[in-house]
């Protein structure tokens, strides 16, 4: 036999090979399983001490809290307290629990469950507040200062007193941090809870094996109406070409953050359905008073006019975000629509600043964040875009970029004199938008107000807001706080983006929800 | 023989204690600090300044240092600053993931480059040997994001033959003992398991072989170009014998030394794991998960992924050096 005889005999043996992997291809999925492709796995299933969007996406089905958002808005209702009260001084907070709930692992659910789950962030001494990881939502949604006490009177009724009054205290319970853990499953998996979940929610943990799939399956002893999916699997795809390319030969069912790219090609194929709402969040430039000439209202009012936002949204985000007038997105209740935006008037900007001083515009540094955020997958061609707008009404603006971490430290230390940031809002209260980035006490390095804004008008509306619990009172004070905002121009508010998800057309009655919880309960796959 | 293995071995140890050094000093000094990567722009300085203390780095660097030394010996590497998740545990579960992938691609470049640089060195000159030179040239030159993509519409999209990603389908379950998920299908008695596996396998392992199909088809022509010049070897065809048996047996033997470290290297580069090709198929191996701690300044899973792979590089290495000695009888250390 020749060489070139045994490479042929090789080869054919290759081929043949080739030719089984395409003769024996495996069973296909249970019809009751739904696969959700999504760019990266959770980080880990203990809801007090995640922080990112792909560990609640999970926690949301299996964990629930006291009161929750209804669907499609951020009105809040009943989950698993019945009801509740507050004191007239506003600062008693009564819930009355379900008593018809239990735990996936069979313990039951009452009073005591729950104040162990709020307590173990809350209390240092509490003999589970020592874990792997921080309670990093308690902290930032300044629970340390605003809850007083807690306790469970009876079996069913769980009192939480607060310092002072807060109107935005009910919305934060209704998030995931604030979920009900079985005190039973955290005492025996310890460190390893963050692995081995147990909640109340309509879906029950089965199996997790990182970057490959989590597997979550129907609770069978569910208190409320029981979900329609068997299985609900999340697979991580990071490469979003590949997650689409999934979707449409039908081996995953949905996948969320659809690239800008995709969607017309989403929209035209009869098998696959978009899903699109505003989202709660906004992207901004920042400008820091802290320096001149930003501490002149006409520079940051020419600025305003001189940047083309609905260019930036039909060119960079196409057409899936809409541009901002105010901070508070337009889905948010309290954003105000009398407002009118500064319009895109290069004549105007440079009028402004030859007023204020710059007739031949000036120099200066545009910050950029070195990664795609959810209000800004692109921000470095934002950047872009924006040093052009600038550049034509004369201010030259130097693109800088540090590594993220560094970044955030910079900006939080007022190191920056232009800076792009954004925030996601998922209380869905204009609290956690304007006083968190706007207000005087947020302008403390490190500070999260990265414009160093500080109006003492502004400060008491807000902190008013803060403490009213009278719904309409509330909504008025976040108009006038958004028309200072407007008039004092600390930013150049650019866009809300669009939560997008696609489904294979099969899938029916998922809604998106404007805090971006995913909720698979009502979930059905159609035959 | 023995002792110089043993001798090898024990050098590995300063080597490695070296190289954790390096690596803790690089990663601490880098600019980032991982609390507020990790926290992102809703992190207040209170949440910051917790998990900092939370995760030691409020320590002194020496302290911090000795305490992960003190882990090492222990063979606690500490858990993962970004998933909670104990490293050892971590590693023992990317490890065989990474491996499998690179033995199976390993195993299609070998097969193809090796076939490839003996055809086109017999057939010296001749179409065969422009057609697999030309082949090699655009391997080493393709790149690896291109091609994956490009595989994964031919043989994923437009003839559906193999999956688009992971490691296993999502219906199948297997329960993971070894992670060597072809060793699991066979402990598991389970061959529509094992298939589903190899099918998996297949596209990625593609991609990855190209790269050093090419370096090892390039090596194997040229250096079986040279023997073949060889006295020896005009003496085997002067006796009759039949070409498989001059060129396997008497060439190919002989030329295969420097393939060999080529191959071995090749493998070392194939364990660190491959960022793209992993990224792509969403592979959960070593490359992604030691380029996410990275960007996440996650610097045990740094640490403790660095420590495994350069001593895996090294092993691998001395396994190369003491093949040269089966292969040649004449090396002697």
């Amino acid at each position: 036999m020749t060489t070139s005889d045994l490479l042929t005999r090789r080869l054919s043996h290759w081929i043949g090979f080739l030719a089984m992997m395409l003769v024996w291809s495996c069973g296909e999925a249970d019809r009751n399983t739904l696969i959700f492709a999504r760019g990266a796995d959770s980080v880990g299933l203990d809801p007090a001490l995640e922080n990112d969007g792909e560990s609640f996406k999970v926690c949301d089905n299996i964990y629930e809290t006291l009161v929750t958002y209804a669907p499609g808005s951020t009105d809040l209702q009943p989950l698993l307290a019945r009801s509740w009260q507050t004191s007239p001084d506003g600062r008693t907070w009564t819930f009355r629990l379900r008593t018809d709930v239990e735990f996936h692992d069979g313990t039951a659910f009452d009073a005591h469950a729950m104040l162990f789950s709020l307590e173990r962030q809350f209390n240092p001494d509490h003999p589970f507040h020592r874990v792997e990881g921080a309670y990093k939502y308690w902290k930032d949604m300044g629970l340390d200062e605003i809850v007083a006490a807690m306790e469970a009177t009876d079996d069913s009724t769980l009192v939480i007193r607060l310092h002072t009054p807060s109107a935005p205290f009910l919305s934060t319970m209704a998030m995931n941090f604030a979920a009900a853990v079985s005190p039973a499953a955290v005492a025996r998996y310890g460190d390893e809870f963050f692995r081995n979940p147990v909640g109340t929610g309509p879906f029950r943990f089965v199996e997790w094996r990182r970057d490959e799939r989590l597997v979550l399956e129907a609770n069978p002893s569910y208190w409320g109406t029981p979900p329609a999916l068997d299985r609900l699997i999340f697979k991580p795809v990071q490469e979003s070409a590949v997650r689409f390319l999934e979707l449409r030969q039908g081996t995953v069912h949905g996948l969320d953050y659809v690239s800008p790219e995709f969607a017309d090609d989403i929209r035209a194929d009869p098998n696959l359905q978009l899903l699109t709402q505003a989202g709660l969040n906004v992207g901004y430039l920042a400008m820091n008073m802290d320096k001149p000439p930003f501490d002149d209202v006409r520079v940051r009012r020419a600025i305003n006019h001189a940047i083309d936002k609905q260019a930036l949204v039909d060119h960079l985000y196409r057409g899936l975000a809409v541009p901002a007038t105010t901070p508070i997105p337009p889905t948010m209740w309290g954003h105000d629509d009398s407002i009118m935006p500064y319009a895109y008037d290069p004549a105007r900007a440079r009028a402004l600043l030859r007023e204020a001083g710059f007739p031949d515009g000036f120099g200066t540094e545009l910050w950029a964040m070195p990664i795609p955020r959810p209000y800004m997958p692109q921000p470095d061609r934002v950047a872009q875009a924006i040093q052009a707008n600038l550049a034509a009404v004369g201010i030259q603006a130097d693109i800088v970029q540090w590594e993220w971490g560094t970044y955030l430290d910079k900006i939080f230390n007022g190191e920056h004199t232009m800076a792009l940031l954004g925030w996601t809002s998922d209380s869905g209260d204009p609290d956690n938008i304007l006083y968190v980035l706007l207000s005087k006490q947020a302008a403390t390095k490190p500070a999260q107000n990265i414009a160093f804004y500080r109006n003492a008008e502004l400060q008491d509306l807000l902190v008013e807001a803060r403490r009213s619990v009278n719904h309409e009172h509330r909504v008025r004070l976040y108009h006038a706080a958004q028309q200072i905002v407007h008039r004092d121009a600390p930013w150049v508010p650019l866009v809300h983006t669009t939560q997008t998800i696609a489904f294979r057309r099969q899938v029916q009655e998922y809604t998106l929800h404007p805090t971006g919880i995913m909720r698979f309960h009502p979930v059905y796959i159609s035959r | 023989m023995r002792w110089y293995i043993l001798k090898r071995l024990i050098l590995v140890l300063p080597t490695l204690a070296g190289i954790s050094l390096l690596v803790f000093l690089t990663i601490h000094l880098v600019p980032g600090d991982p609390a507020q990567v990790m926290l992102g722009e809703r992190a207040s300085a209170e949440s910051v300044a917790a998990l900092r203390a939370h995760m030691g780095l409020d320590q002194p660097l020496h302290v911090q240092f000795y305490r992960f030394f003190k882990g090492l010996f222990r063979g606690d590497l500490g858990r993962s600053l970004r998933t909670h998740e104990p490293v050892t545990r971590e590693l023992l579960r990317r490890f065989p993931a990474t491996c499998e992938l690179a033995l199976f691609s390993l195993l299609l470049a070998c097969s193809g480059g090796i076939l490839a640089g003996v055809f086109a060195a017999v057939r010296r000159g001749r179409m065969i040997d422009y057609v697999s030179m030309v082949l090699a040239t655009a391997g080493i030159s393709m790149p690896i994001f291109w091609l994956g993509l490009l595989l994964m519409l031919l043989l994923g999209v437009l003839v559906p033959v193999f999956p688009l990603s992971g490691r296993l389908s999502m219906h199948v379950d297997l329960e993971p003992v070894t992670h060597f998920y072809t060793v699991d299908a066979v402990l598991a008695r389970d061959p529509q398991a094992f298939v589903d596996v190899l099918r998996h396998l297949f596209l990625p392992a593609l991609t990855l072989c190209t790269v050093p199909m090419a370096v090892i088809a390039r090596m194997t022509r040229a250096s079986l170009l040279e023997v073949l010049k060889e006295d020896y070897i005009r003496t085997a065809w002067a006796k009759g014998l039949p070409e498989r048996v001059v060129v396997v047996r008497h060439a190919l033997k002989n030329a295969f030394i420097p393939t060999l470290t080529v191959i071995a290297l090749e493998f070392g580069y194939l364990l660190g794991g491959a960022v793209l090709t992993e990224t792509i198929f969403a592979w959960p191996g070593l490359g992604r998960w030691l380029f996410l701690a990275v960007q996440a300044r996650d610097f045990r899973a740094v640490q403790g992924g660095v420590l495994v792979l350069a001593t895996l590089f090294t092993l691998a290495n001395l396994l190369a050096d003491v093949l040269y000695s089966w292969l040649d009888p004449r090396i002697r250390y």
